[in-house]
């Protein structure tokens, strides 16, 4: 299994994290979440992340690109390999990483997420209607 | 011609993208940061988050006074420190306003705002340049936050 990380601003990840522990099991599973906002030291934060990513594959999903959280998982993923970062995070993306964590190669599994993530996008109102 | 000089230890992140940009009429942001000057992953990094279509200039405090005075764009910038803006003030940087955006923050220092930290040190500073040199400073985070002083 792969370890991830939600990097988000305010308590974005945190809730998500909580939302998916409602909805599927994610027991067991390496998932943690780290804010931006606030009283953050931000070298501590991307010392903290690289140190977690140092032990082995890791998926970080962080909230909008260019944002500050994807600016520290991009640091992260700088020098290592085994780091991938996808950004655009929503519940359905990360209820995909932990469903198939374990059951896909690293790679594979984030292009699940991404897939998954868009496949979610849609206009739900025409949807229903047809 | 500078249309605003901000402190932003984030540098280019959601609040100058989604916040000021739109509101600046802005063609470069120059970024003042000699660790960025030093990491050419940190300059593509920063290319990426900048949206396409303003010029980005990355440059250290001595080199960054002289290039802001004689760049013929409408120029955004943004300031690591408040270190990086001392020196800069001592290299001949003399703006009217200079906007607290983020300040990393650290054991010791006093909350301002949402992301403004300060030490003693920095506060006291910073009011030197109120009363010496006629430099505004404001803590605002975004266009539309309210602006508040030290």
């Amino acid at each position: 299994m792969v370890k991830i990380i939600l990097i988000t601003h305010g308590i974005l990840g945190q809730a998500l994290l909580e939302t998916a522990s409602a909805i599927c099991c994610i027991e067991g599973q390496d998932i943690s979440a780290f804010s931006v906002s606030g009283k953050v030291n931000l070298q501590d934060l991307e010392d903290k992340i690289k140190t977690i990513c140092t032990s082995g594959e890791t998926l970080i999903l962080v909230d909008t690109f260019g944002g500050t959280a994807c600016n520290i998982a991009l640091k992260c993923s700088m020098d290592n390999d085994t780091v991938f970062v996808i950004c655009g995070l929503n519940l359905n993306m990360l209820l995909t990483a932990s469903n198939n964590n374990g059951k896909l190669p690293l790679k594979e599994l984030c292009q699940k997420v991404i897939t998954d993530g868009k496949k979610a996008i849609f206009e739900a109102t025409e949807n229903i209607k047809k | 011609m500078i249309v605003l000089t901000r402190i932003d230890n984030r540098l280019i992140h959601g609040q100058i993208v989604q916040g000021w940009l739109p509101s600046l009429n802005a063609s470069e942001v120059l970024i003042v940061s000699p660790k960025v000057v030093q990491k050419i992953f940190l300059q593509k990094m920063l290319r990426l988050a900048l949206p396409s279509g303003y010029k980005l200039t990355i440059k250290e405090a001595k080199d960054a006074v002289k290039y802001a005075a004689e760049s013929v764009e409408k120029v955004f910038i943004i300031i690591e420190d408040i270190e990086n803006l001392i020196e800069m003030i001592k290299e001949g940087f003399s703006p009217k306003v200079i906007t607290l955006g983020n300040t990393q923050f650290m054991e010791g220092k006093k909350q301002y705002s949402q992301g403004v930290f300060l030490s003693e040190e920095e506060v006291k500073e910073l009011k030197k340049l109120e009363t010496e040199k006629q430099i505004s400073v404001e803590i605002r985070s975004l266009p539309t936050s309210l602006v508040t002083k030290l």
